[in-house]
């Protein structure tokens, strides 16, 4: 076990000292799952439900002001005030989804709410965006019932629409009986609301004591509660992208390993450690324990260095099965991909090729779920399809032990295999 | 060397060294091979390597220490201990190729070929730490295509041409049985002439009769004629 061990931990601090190795190795992996991770992870909430909308005020009141500004503090838009002409050409280029336009006389038609025409505005979508300009109208309408509930909560506001509408009633000609209690209701109302108006300014206290209604009257409470959702599927980008990364960690590392084996047998080292008293298994042993030590670093450094982006084991019990597992297949590999070829050149372009074939089918480059009936079950053929599945089992499928039992025989079976293949075809004589 | 370190298993017959089997640790295990390319790890220092080499013969704790430090002194690459072996010019690989060889101090020392493509000081630093081994009662097979290597450190020289044993005894057995006359050099004229003769007096009176000459040189057989004579003058494959 000693030899084994300093057979393990030279070829360790080999890995070390090669900076491409290492970065292929370590850092590569890291950084397609941080890429992979990023880029098909939505953005914000706040990012990503904001609307671009152009507002336009050709009315230029205040009552159109204040619509304006109680429409820009709305959290789900990104508006911008513009011209009529710079609002239409940014729709029509799809720099916004929409454009509101507050037309001239909106003011005058706010201040005549009760008695005359309601206040228009008018709304230009993009006909490709129809759900964003439906949710742009519910948005209009939520806020003009909002800004009348306001009218009718403070006496102040609510009192000149009753003397508009007072007005108009007393100009109304003809002689319908159904116009004087109006008129005579108007009065009165106008008289209430005077005085209520009178004492909000007078006191605070007053304010709060005899308005028509409490200040945060609402027509309907919404109450909400909080609740998990069950998980089903990755919670995130990185989930995914992570057991992927760290599939390609694990073939470099194998592909690295058996490569070192091909320079050893040609830079004369391989013959030095078979003339010391060593037997071949001591040889291929420490290699073989270097690769399944380099595997476990790379999948806990992957999982540690995840963890922070949410990629977290729901049972971490499960990857003391299947982080051996996955050492095994890739050991294996690796004792596959010493024998491919006789010269250092011949065994990287192999070796890599193998890999490569490996990887697409197992889903290494693309998702298997992209991929057509045939390719998916020739995908089982390749380690790196269940090293995914383990992974993503653990992390986010929900697996317990009897889904990764499976997975873990299908692994070690491959890795025996490959060791088979690898051991019996081994070049000794060429050292 | 293959047969004589278990990498090759012999076709007819049977290899011992040391009485013992070499396809066995056991055997091997007093054998110190230095091959002919460097078998050293180029991204380790020279201290990182032997102690590698030095773990896997056995050796352990302070004596292992000690070994490493002795060697790295005796080879001169002390100072350069910690450095990455790629940054060794060819005769420090060399030095540090010998010393894995001897870090456990094996009955038997294989050397193949030790002083290819070394400098002057190197080579003659090797030759010391060969002779000191010699001198300290360890054996020594020293593989070599520079005759005078050979004259110089072995006691007794074997001649094998393609695979074929053609003479063993020592150097001068072998200068006596295969060396051949005295080689007389006689500069006349600008232009030298060399005889073989067995009686070096009579044949300078003969050159004296030819006429007069400006110098003359005696040579005695070395052990270059005796592998000339032995393997004759066709190129080798």
């Amino acid at each position: 076990m000693d030899k084994l061990w300093t057979l393990a931990m030279k070829d360790l601090r080999l890995l070390l000292r090669d900076r491409a190795g290492l970065f292929f190795t370590v850092a590569f992996p890291l950084l397609y799952a941080l890429f992979f991770g990023a880029v098909f992870s939505p953005g914000g909430e706040d990012e990503a439900r904001r609307i671009p909308v152009r507002l336009v005020d050709l009315d230029g009141s205040p009552a159109s002001r204040a619509f304006l500004d109680s429409l820009g503090a709305r959290k789900g838009l990104e508006c911008r005030v513009d011209s009529l002409a710079g609002a239409e050409a940014a729709v029509r280029r799809g720099r916004a989804s929409a454009a509101i336009i507050l037309p001239k006389g909106f003011g005058e038609a706010t201040r005549k709410l009760l008695s005359g025409e309601a206040p228009q505005v008018e709304l230009l979508a993009d006909p490709a965006r129809q759900a964003e300009g439906a949710l742009l109208q519910g948005m209009l309408m939520e806020l003009a019932f909002r800004r009348l509930q306001e009218t009718f909560q403070r006496p102040a506001l609510m009192l000149p629409q009753v003397r508009v509408w007072r007005d108009s009633l007393a100009l109304a000609p003809g002689k319908d009986p159904t116009l004087q209690p109006l008129r005579r209701w108007t009065g009165e109302l106008d008289l209430f609301l005077g005085h209520l108006a009178r004492q909000d300014s007078l006191s605070a206290k007053a304010q709060t004591g005899n308005r028509l209604a409490r200040p945060d009257f609402t027509p309907l409470r919404v109450v909400t509660r909080a609740l998990r959702q069950v998980r089903e599927g990755p919670q995130s980008a990185f989930e995914v992208s992570f057991p992927q990364g760290l599939v390609w960690g694990l073939i470099s590392v194998a592909a690295s390993f058996g490569l070192s084996l091909v320079v050893e047998r040609k830079e004369g080292t391989l013959r030095r450690l078979r003339a010391s008293p060593l037997r071949r298994r001591h040889i291929l042993g420490g290699k073989a324990l270097a690769c399944a030590l380099a595997v476990v670093a790379i999948c806990l450094a992957m999982l540690l260095c995840g963890r922070p982006l949410g990629v977290q084991a729901e049972r971490p019990l499960l990857l003391l099965a299947l982080i051996p597992s996955a050492a095994a297949a890739f050991t294996g590999l690796m004792l596959l991909v010493s024998v491919l070829g006789r010269t250092e050149r011949a065994a990287a372009g192999m070796g890599w090729s193998l890999m490569m074939v490996l990887a697409m089918a197992g889903g290494g480059m693309v998702p298997l779920m992209f991929m057509p009936d045939w390719m998916r079950t020739l995908s089982h053929a390749s380690p790196v399809k269940w090293t995914i599945l383990g992974f993503e089992g653990v992390l986010w499928r929900g697996f317990g032990w009897t889904e990764l039992l499976p997975v873990c025989v299908v692994l070690l079976s491959f890795g025996a295999l490959c060791a088979l293949v690898g051991l019996k075809a081994f070049r000794w004589r060429d050292a | 060397m293959a047969l004589l370190c278990g990498l090759l298993q012999p076709l007819s017959g049977t290899v011992r060294v040391l009485g013992g089997d070499p396809a066995l640790p056991s055997t091997r295990a007093h054998l110190g091979l230095a091959p002919q390319e460097l078998a050293l790890y180029e991204e380790l220092s020279a201290q990182e390597n032997l102690l590698v080499f030095g773990r896997l013969q056995g050796l352990k704790g302070a004596d292992l220490k000690e070994r490493v430090a002795v060697l790295l002194a005796e080879t001169g690459l002390a100072a350069r201990a910690r450095d990455r072996v790629s940054t060794y010019s060819g005769g420090m690989k060399r030095r540090l190729n010998l010393a894995a060889a001897l870090l456990h101090r094996p009955a038997l020392l294989l050397l193949d070929e030790a002083t290819v493509g070394v400098d002057p000081q190197s080579r003659l630093a090797l030759f010391d730490l060969v002779e000191n081994c010699r001198a300290s009662g360890q054996g020594l097979l020293y593989a070599t295509h520079h005759m005078e290597e050979a004259q110089r450190l072995c006691d007794r020289v074997a001649i094998v041409d393609q695979g074929c044993l053609l003479a063993l005894g020592t150097v001068p057995e072998l200068l006596q049985r295969h060396g051949g006359a005295l080689r007389l050099r006689v500069e006349r004229k600008g232009l030298v002439e060399e005889v073989e003769t067995r009686d070096a007096v009579a044949e300078l009176a003969r050159q004296q009769g030819l006429g007069p000459f400006e110098s003359f040189s005696l040579h005695p057989p070395d052990l270059e004629q005796v592998f000339m004579h032995l393997t004759g003058r066709s190129l080798r494959d």
